[in-house]
This record gives structure tokens, sequence and C-alpha cells, in this order.
């Protein structure tokens, strides 16, 4: 019975976490630019995410250590120093994306603009972290989260073509901007790939002590938690695709996106949509902060925890903390929380051989997971989609820096 | 035993069960001809020298300013058992194992708000 809540939790948990501010605008780009034609992009990243966390989960599981621990004991401190640098740049540009992101849903709310809520939101992320523990955590967020699902409903209730979007399931050629096309498709992977998913998902692992007895649960919870968030993304764009698009509305602001649920939802689209944006972005906030604070601690072998009080740890609590300072700091400056978010969820897909390279050859390194290595499928679905989307962000992230 | 395999970079675990940091650093002897295990290094000084020339004379003019040069060594005869971690007879509260950690504990920690408190 306990498993069976876990599991349910867990699939909660996993839906919280994925929907946050990259999925929602990389998805609502897609949409409002070129209809269903980028569902595939989801579609891909999904999968390949659904592969990562399930082995991240396994790795956990099995080896009993966490992926940084593992990556510089097997790498040694010197190689390690790359993954770390290039992880925690990427992080803490996504983690002021997030930040970003909750503020600008304050500003819909308030007209206030974005930049005033930079401090009150970074210290509403720091107190849930400073003084709450990790169950607590997981647990309100997730429940929280579903309140994303709004975006189920609003695409439901504007009753797109199943026939259309099908054939947006399988990648066709752009019939214009190819550029643009390619580069939100990169992004979009970069969203839905984001390292920090699994690596969070490693510790938490570690935290609830999994074993073997888990690795049917980690594959249930990996699969629907990650299907359901990407069922999402592809709401989001359905609901862009059959709002914006038809208006010609090209997302240069965060309150154009608001539309996709005021026409099906009428004036409650509007408080829902930022209630959505709020939550998955204060969400993905915690456990980016957290992710980086693990990395570093895992890394170094610090004590850490989120069950434990901060002067037990004081190397991993400073960590979150001055995370959570560098990602509120972009945001005051003024940062675009919309560019800042596409360039970030772009670097991510850049990055991911160096944060995921070291992690699949881990994952067959018989060493930690004796018979538990990865199978053909897990290997070749991964290395294919990073391949992939690295070299896509290679060519159209210049394209798009020349272009704007 | 491998030591860049079995050692180097592994978690170590002092014998309250508390994490203590890794192994960065393994310095050896010649004992009857033959090499053994002196001691082994812990600190980001000893990490600092893995990285470079550069880093390692920044480091060590830090570290002298902070405790005088001062390095952390762990004798090999105060590890206990070798297996997925290191674990040591030793208690990394009472040891400089842990002197970073508790300096932001004192200077930093116990200064903020709720930083001082007794559950979560």
């Amino acid at each position: 019975m306990k498993k069976l809540f876990e599991i349910a939790l867990g699939i909660v948990t996993s839906v919280g976490g994925f929907l946050e501010i990259g999925s929602i605008v990389t998805a609502a780009q897609a949409g409002a630019l070129f209809g269903f034609q980028l569902t595939w992009a989801i579609l891909l990243g999904g999968l390949c995410v659904i592969f990562l966390v399930e082995m991240s989960g396994r790795f956990s599981a099995i080896s009993k250590h966490t992926i940084p621990a593992a990556m510089r004991e097997r790498f040694g401190f010197t190689m390690f120093t790359i993954p770390l640098v290039v992880i925690g740049v990427v992080s803490l540009l996504v983690l002021g994306a997030e930040i970003g992101g909750a503020c600008v849903a304050i500003e819909f709310l308030t007209g206030i603009s974005f930049q005033v809520w930079a401090i009150p939101v970074g210290l509403l992320v720091w107190l849930l972290l400073w003084r709450g523990t990790f169950g607590l955590i997981e647990k309100g967020v997730s429940l929280l989260g579903l309140v994303t699902v709004v975006f189920a409903v609003g695409a439901y209730k504007l009753h797109p073509s199943l026939p259309a979007l099908s054939a947006g399931m399988l990648p066709t050629l752009p019939r214009h901007d190819a550029a643009r096309y390619w580069f939100i498709a990169v992004s979009i992977l970069g969203a839905s790939i984001s390292p920090y998913l699994f690596y969070f998902y490693s510790s938490g692992a570690i935290e609830d002590k999994w074993n073997e007895g888990y690795l049917a649960t980690n594959r249930f919870v990996a699969a629907l938690g990650m299907s359901f968030g990407s069922f999402l993304s592809v709401a989001v764009l359905v609901g862009a695709a059959l709002v914006l698009l038809p208006r010609g509305i090209r997302i240069d602001h965060y309150d154009q996106a608001a539309l996709m649920l005021m026409v099906p939802l009428g004036r409650w689209g509007f408080l829902l949509f930022a209630a959505a944006l709020f939550i998955a972005c204060i969400g993905a906030a915690l456990e980016v902060s957290l992710e980086i604070a693990y990395v570093l601690a895992q890394g170094f072998g610090w004590t850490w925890g989120e069950d434990k009080m901060p002067r037990e740890e004081a190397r991993f609590s400073l960590s979150y903390t001055v995370a959570i300072l560098a990602g509120t700091l972009l945001v005051l400056i003024g940062i675009d929380p919309l560019k800042l978010t596409i360039f970030s969820m772009a670097l991510t897909a850049l990055s991911l051989p160096v944060a995921i390279g070291p992690f699949l050859i881990l994952m067959n390194d018989k060493r930690y997971l004796q018979t538990h290595r990865n199978g053909w499928a897990s290997n070749t679905v991964v290395v294919l989609t990073i391949a992939m989307a690295f070299v896509l962000a290679v060519v159209t992230i210049p394209l798009e820096i020349l272009g704007s | 035993m491998n030591l860049a395999r079995d050692l180097l970079d592994k978690q170590l675990v002092d014998r309250n069960g508390r994490k203590a940091g890794k192994v960065d650093g393994i310095v050896l002897k010649i004992q009857e001809g033959r090499p053994r295990i002196a001691y082994l290094e812990v600190g980001w000084p000893v990490l600092a020298r893995r990285l470079g020339k550069r880093p390692a004379r920044w480091s060590d003019g830090l570290l002298r300013h902070w405790n005088g040069g001062i390095r952390t060594r762990l004798p090999w005869e105060r590890i206990e058992s070798v297996g997925r971690d290191i674990h040591l007879d030793i208690d990394s509260e009472k040891s400089t194992l842990l002197t970073v950690e508790r300096w932001l504990r004192r200077q930093i920690v116990r200064r903020m708000p709720g930083g001082n408190h007794g559950k979560k």
C-alpha cells in the first residue's frame, strides 16, 4: 500500500517538476509560430527524459551513489570540474529564468513591474528551502503544481483537430523561417531534457533510501510522470496554435501568451495562467537551487540533505543561498525573463553532451550497476537525442543571435 | 589495491556516520624499499594542486593566510575500512576535516534567521 502511495506521489512530483517556464515558453512559441508542426520535438524530448529519469533512479537505487559523487569518483576531480562548471553556469541561468517567471506572474496580477518582485520571490524560495523539509517541499509543490492541468483543460475546450495534431507528431520540414523552426526545436529539447530534473531525482532516491526493490516503482514513476509532463507541454502548444497563431501573435511579451487560456476559459483563464506560471516557476526554482547545492555538496563530499538543519550542513545550505542570490540578481538587474528563458533553454541543449555524457558512461559501468546496466534502447535513445540537440544547437544558436 | 580506483575521490565517513569530505590526495612513503600509504590528504588546497601550478600557488598562499599553512592529513592507521566509502576512526567534528564547515556555521549560519534553531 505504501508503495502505491509512493508511486502516486512520485508521478505527481514529476509532473510538478516538469512543466515550468522553459517548457511553457518554448511550447507556446512553437504553437504560435508553427502550429502543430513542432509537436514531435516535445515528444522526442519527453521520451529522452523518461529514459534519463529512469536511469538516474536506477543508478541511485543500485549503486547507492548520487550522480555527481559517482562522476567524481569515476573520472577524478580534475575531469569532474568540467561538468561541474558547465552545469553550474547553465543552472544559474535557468534559476534566473524561473525566478523571473514567478515575478512576471505576479506582474500579471498586480500590474507592478517584475523587477520589484525579484527580492520577495527570491526570499520566498530561500525560506522554503531554509525552513522546509524535503518531503514538505516535494509534496507541497507537486500538489499545487496540479494547477498546470488547466492548460490541458484549455486545450480540450478549443477542440483541436486530432488528425492535424497527429500529423505534427512526425518531424516535418518547415515551410517558412527554417532557422527559427530549428532554434525553437532546440529550445524545446533543452527545456525537456533539463539535467537538473534527474540530478534532483537521483538525490531524492538516495534521501528516500531506494534499493533494488524500487526499480519497478522507478520505471513507473519515470514513465508516467514525464509522460504527463509532456502531455501538458503539448497542451500548451495546442493552446498557442489555436489561439495565437490565427491572430498572428508572436510571443514577444508574456501577457500575449495568457490569451491561450483566456479564449477557452474567459476571465478565469487569466487568473489561472498567472497561478500556473507562478507555481510552476517556484517549484522549478526550488529544484534548481537544490540541484546546484547537491552537485557541489555531493562532488566535494559535504553533508547534504533537505531534512537536516542549515547549521548541520553549512556549506550545502550556503550553496543554495548563494545560488538563489545570483538568480535573484539576474532578475533584479532587469534582464528580460522571456529572453533569459529562451536563451537558457538553448544553452541547456548545447551543454547536454557534457552534462549527460559522463552519466551515460556510468550507466554502463559494471562497478556501479552490476547486472542493472543500460540496455541498448536506453543508450541509443539518449545518445541520438543528445547528439541531435547538440548539433542543432551549434548551428541555430549563432544564427538566432545574429538574427536578433 | 588500485589507489586511484579504490581510494582517490571516494567519500570519507567518520566514526559517527557523518560525511567528512572526499579523499582529495594520497601521500605515499617508501618503507623497506616498497611504497606504502603514509596518509590521505583532504581539503581545497590539495584539490587546487591537482588543477595546475597556478591554482596551487594561489591556494597555498590563501592557506597560509587562513591557518598558517596546515593541511588536513589522515594517517593511514586511522582508516577503518575501504568499501563503497572510506570509514575513519575519527570524530570529524573534532578534527580539521570540518574547519571550513565550522567557520561558516559560526560566522554566517548562526547569524541568519532560523540558523540556530531546534527542529525544522
